[in-house]
């Protein structure tokens, strides 16, 4: 039962994160058709890597939760989060003005 | 008499119809038109008839809960509008204890005397007695579409229909022309008016606000409908009961629209409505509040934005000389103002006659009898009066130069008519150079007519141009200051007017308005549908326009994608008032131009104007929040319950729980209307984009339900939960809950939450008072009731450290968002 039960759990989450990884990539991809070939042609592999970073993060995150909840350690749950919120605070700060100026369009 | 009329007054009523009463039973029957409430009461029904009494009550509770809070919102709200309506009431003329007073037109009893005058709005049905030259639009209570004249002669129809009533006023025609006393027949509901109030109420076309609310109520709807039969269908292919199926499909439902939104955006119009009445801008319709906020296009006359709006006589010059006695006689004589215990009207005549009344300039009218009047329209653009001299019949017309000067034969120059071609140049100079210092000039001229009883426009030939009348109308000094204001915020202003467009362009020189282009009424007679459409965007004056010229103007702008507000305060202004997204008169304004606008200033001042756009902006950005919350967080949560459900053994939430959970979403959103807005926010105009609202709900859902997945693992696989229903419902309502409602913090603004953008104090303390409520109802009675349990204390220290990592995981999805979907 709790084999079952953790596969399916590890594929609907896993589910989850690819859904959200998907629609990220299409908005992305209208996104920049609609803004042109011009600005299609600026990006380079390294805006690709940089504007993702929350997906990064997030495909970083599920495979952790996996590995956490499969070890059923609620201490290395509890670090591994707080690891992984300072260092997206750390990416918000940085990136507080841009984001910022995204939204005066 | 006062005494009599306050009799009168407890007898008949108030003389206002049924349409504008204020009903707290409408109210609280418009709560149960929710079709939610209708689900919520058949998941109550359903629960009772299959032996789940305990689901029955609660449910119902809900519901009561819900209805008691929408309706003392929407209570409050209609409240707070009608009290702001009564800054803007009809006035009648009318003669109490032998005096004519001003009084409101709802204190109107049977048997007041009342005068009526051009602009006016007739408030009750009135028999007449008295007129002058009077034509009224009956319109919107005929279908007329020319006006009417009307004397007060009795006539000999049996049984006459309304429409052979000429001797008649009735409520809620204009006054078009003249001026008239009359005994009020009838008032209120017993007008003629009254009698068919409802099906003569011209509905406002939609808003684009409310056209866009009800895309995204088709949206939900469809999403709701689809995931419950969904739901219902799997639980029951899974071997569940039906009943239990039935509830939990019908909760998730519930769950998903958000029941409180009327409430929501209702209390945020009129605290928006209460807050602008404060800036001097009262808010007649308050769906107008959002539009109000997305205009990026207002169009106005310049009188009274860009100047002063006290026009004054400054000159009555002949060909020949300045400030000729005969010219002002002539210009009193040709004037449609009435000048009884007030002078009103047009305010050029208005400002003839105060300078005749200043310097004593009356005495000689009294050598002159006047015959018949030609009334101005705007397409001649001039009026004409005949009056009689020593047996001498003389036509005497007054108008926009162009339109005078193309019916003059003659000139009068050092008491000798010659020809006007020879004077033409010289004359043209002189009304261009006049023009061009800003002064609004009307031409005069003459012609001995031969004796008769009636006389038309076709009467206004072969005339001796006279001279000229100049008026001044100063600047306002703020006037740069606010368009400027308003170019920040995004507000193209564009100046309709009537004058000419050296005028126009003068004052815009003055005031250091930049002038982008100039389009003339000929300019826009002579263009195609295609031109107006395209000259429109490149131009910003419009003169010497007709009213239905603004219209075109209006309907182009719109075609070319704009929210449109329009300013006006003349009679011929309400058409343009009407089709504008918004339309904006002033306390000042005739009343059919106060009647038809959405907002109404108590101070024409383009700043004051500015002040009220912000307070919009702010409604709607507000407004928006809560959309988005809902289709984010709280779809994820519904949609992460119905997958669930499909492979655990048990519910993952009951439908009760649901429902509770629900209910403590909406409180906590009641103050989101009080919310503080980030600045840039409300520096450009806002549209409602449903597809922004798609991509929105695409994006952020999906991280609500991965943390409720992430909450199912720690629950089931560290808490071991998976043969504890009561623990497993416990931990996932605290997460649902906790994720749902805080999400608010991120989803409010898109700078970094708290630290560069401070939420309103009601909405920090009311949500995290509902938090609050939320965490301790497992330990509680209730909590027992609702079939929650104690959670283990390790499960707080992960549940706020994994709540957390969302949240900053939602800010940092929000940066990649914002800056690819600019909106």
């Amino acid at each position: 039962m709790d084999i079952d039960l953790f596969s399916w759990w590890a594929y609907s989450i896993t589910a989850g994160s690819v859904f959200l990884t998907l629609v990220a990539i299409y908005i992305y991809v209208r996104s920049k058709n609609k803004r042109g070939q011009a600005a299609r042609s600026k990006l380079g592999p390294g805006d690709f890597v940089k504007d993702f970073v929350f997906v990064w993060v997030l495909l970083g995150l599920l495979a952790f939760y996996i590995v956490t909840i499969n070890l059923k350690s609620p201490v290395i749950f509890a670090v591994g989060n707080v690891f992984v919120e300072v260092l997206l605070i750390l990416y918000l700060r940085f990136n507080k003005t841009k984001a910022t100026d995204a939204g005066e369009s | 008499m006062e005494q009599e009329a306050q009799r009168r007054l407890k007898t008949y009523g108030y003389n206002q119809l049924p349409m504008h009463a204020f009903s707290s039973f409408k109210i609280l029957l418009r709560q149960f038109q929710n079709p939610i409430f209708a689900m919520l009461i058949a998941t109550a029904v359903v629960a009772g008839l299959f032996s789940q009494p305990e689901q029955s009550i609660a449910i119902g509770v809900m519901i009561a809960i819900s209805v008691v809070l929408g309706y003392y919102n929407e209570y409050k709200a209609e409240k707070i509008v009608e009290d702001l309506r009564k800054n803007v009431s009809i006035k009648a003329v009318v003669k109490r204890d032998g005096k004519s007073v001003q009084v409101d037109s709802k204190l109107l009893v049977p048997g007041d005397l009342v005068s009526v005058y051009v602009g006016d709005v007739v408030p009750a049905d009135v028999r007449l007695v008295q007129s002058k030259d009077l034509q009224v639009d009956e319109a919107t209570f005929t279908g007329e579409s020319y006006p009417v004249e009307k004397i007060p002669d009795a006539i000999a129809a049996e049984n006459p229909i309304p429409q052979q009533l000429t001797n008649y006023l009735f409520m809620g025609t204009v006054i078009v022309h003249g001026a008239g006393n009359g005994v009020v027949t009838a008032t209120g509901k017993n007008t003629e008016l009254g009698s068919i109030s409802k099906s003569l109420i011209r509905a406002h076309p939609e808003t684009e606000f409310q056209r866009g609310v009800k895309k995204y109520g088709t949206l939900l709807l469809s999403l709701t409908l689809a995931l419950t039969i969904g739901i219902f269908t799997l639980n029951f292919a899974l071997g569940r009961f039906w009943v239990d199926a039935l509830l939990f499909s019908l909760a998730v439902a519930v769950g998903l629209v958000p029941e409180l939104m009327p409430a929501i955006v209702t209390i945020s119009l009129a605290q928006g409505a209460s807050k602008m009445a404060k800036a001097k801008v009262v808010v007649k319709r308050l769906v107008s509040i959002e539009d109000f906020g997305s205009m990026d296009v207002l169009c106005t006359d310049k009188t009274g934005t860009l100047t002063e709006g006290k026009i004054n006589l400054k000159d009555y010059s002949s060909l020949d000389k300045d400030k000729d006695p005969l010219v002002l006689t002539y210009a009193l004589l040709c004037n449609s103002a009435i000048v009884e215990t007030r002078t009103v009207g047009n305010p050029m005549d208005v400002a003839v006659w105060e300078y005749a009344r200043r310097n004593g300039a009356e005495e000689p009218l009294k050598n002159y009898s006047k015959v018949d009047d030609v009334p101005f329209d705007y397409h001649r653009r001039m009026m004409s009066t005949i009056v009689r001299k020593d047996g001498q019949s003389i036509l005497l017309s007054k108008g926009a130069p162009e339109s005078v000067l193309t019916r003059c034969t003659y000139a009068e120059l050092r008491g000798e008519k010659r020809p006007l071609a020879t004077v033409l140049d010289s004359v043209k100079k002189r009304f261009s150079a006049f023009s061009e210092h800003g002064y609004r000039v009307l031409a005069l001229a003459y012609a001995n007519v031969k004796p008769k009883q009636v006389y038309s426009a076709d009467d206004e030939k072969d005339l001796t141009l006279m001279g000229f009348l100049v008026f001044t109308d100063p600047p306002k000094s703020d006037a740069a200051n606010a368009i400027e204001r308003l170019k920040e915020m995004g507000v193209d202003v564009k100046i309709l007017t009537g004058d000419n467009e050296l005028v126009a362009v003068k004052i815009c020189e003055e005031l250091g308005v930049p002038v982008k282009g100039v389009v003339t009424g000929l300019d826009l007679v002579q263009m195609s549908w295609t031109k107006i459409i395209e000259e429109v965007e490149k131009a910003s004056i419009f003169a010497r326009i007709t009213p239905e010229q603004k219209l075109d103007i209006i309907k182009a702008l719109k075609a070319n994608g704009h929210v449109v507000g329009y300013m006006g305060d003349g009679v011929n202004d309400a058409p343009a008032l009407y089709e504008a997204d918004v339309g904006i008169s002033v306390d000042t304004a005739v009343d059919i131009s106060k009647e038809v606008a959405d907002i109404v200033l108590l101070k024409k001042d383009l700043l004051v104007l500015a002040d009220g756009i912000n307070e919009g902006r702010k409604i709607f950005g507000n407004t928006i929040k809560y959309i988005l919350m809902g289709t984010s967080s709280n779809f994820g949560n519904m949609f992460s319950a119905a997958a669930a459900s499909a492979f655990l053994p048990f519910l993952p939430m009951l439908p009760m729980q649901i429902l509770f959970m629900n209910l403590l979403y909406d409180v906590a959103n009641m103050t989101l209307p009080t919310d503080n807005v980030d600045e840039e926010y409300i520096k450009k105009p806002k549209r409602w984009d449903m597809s922004f609202v798609k991509k929105y709900t695409l994006f952020f859902g999906p991280f609500s339900s991965l943390y409720d997945f992430l909450t199912y693992g720690i629950m089931l696989f560290i808490f071991s939960a998976a043969t504890n229903q009561a623990l497993f419902q416990s931990g996932w309502f605290v997460e649902s809950f906790w994720t749902e409602v805080l999400v608010i913090f991120v989803i409010r603004t898109r700078r970094i939450p708290f630290f560069s953008s401070r939420p309103g104090k009601w909405l920090t303390v009311l949500t995290l008072c509902c938090v609050a409520l939320g965490t301790i109802v497992p330990f509680t009675i209730l909590g027992g009731f609702l079939g929650f349990t104690a959670l283990p204390p390790e499960y707080w220290v992960l549940l706020v450290l994994m709540v957390a990592t969302y949240l900053v995981l939602v800010d940092a999805g929000k940066v990649f968002f914002y800056k690819i979907c600019k909106l």
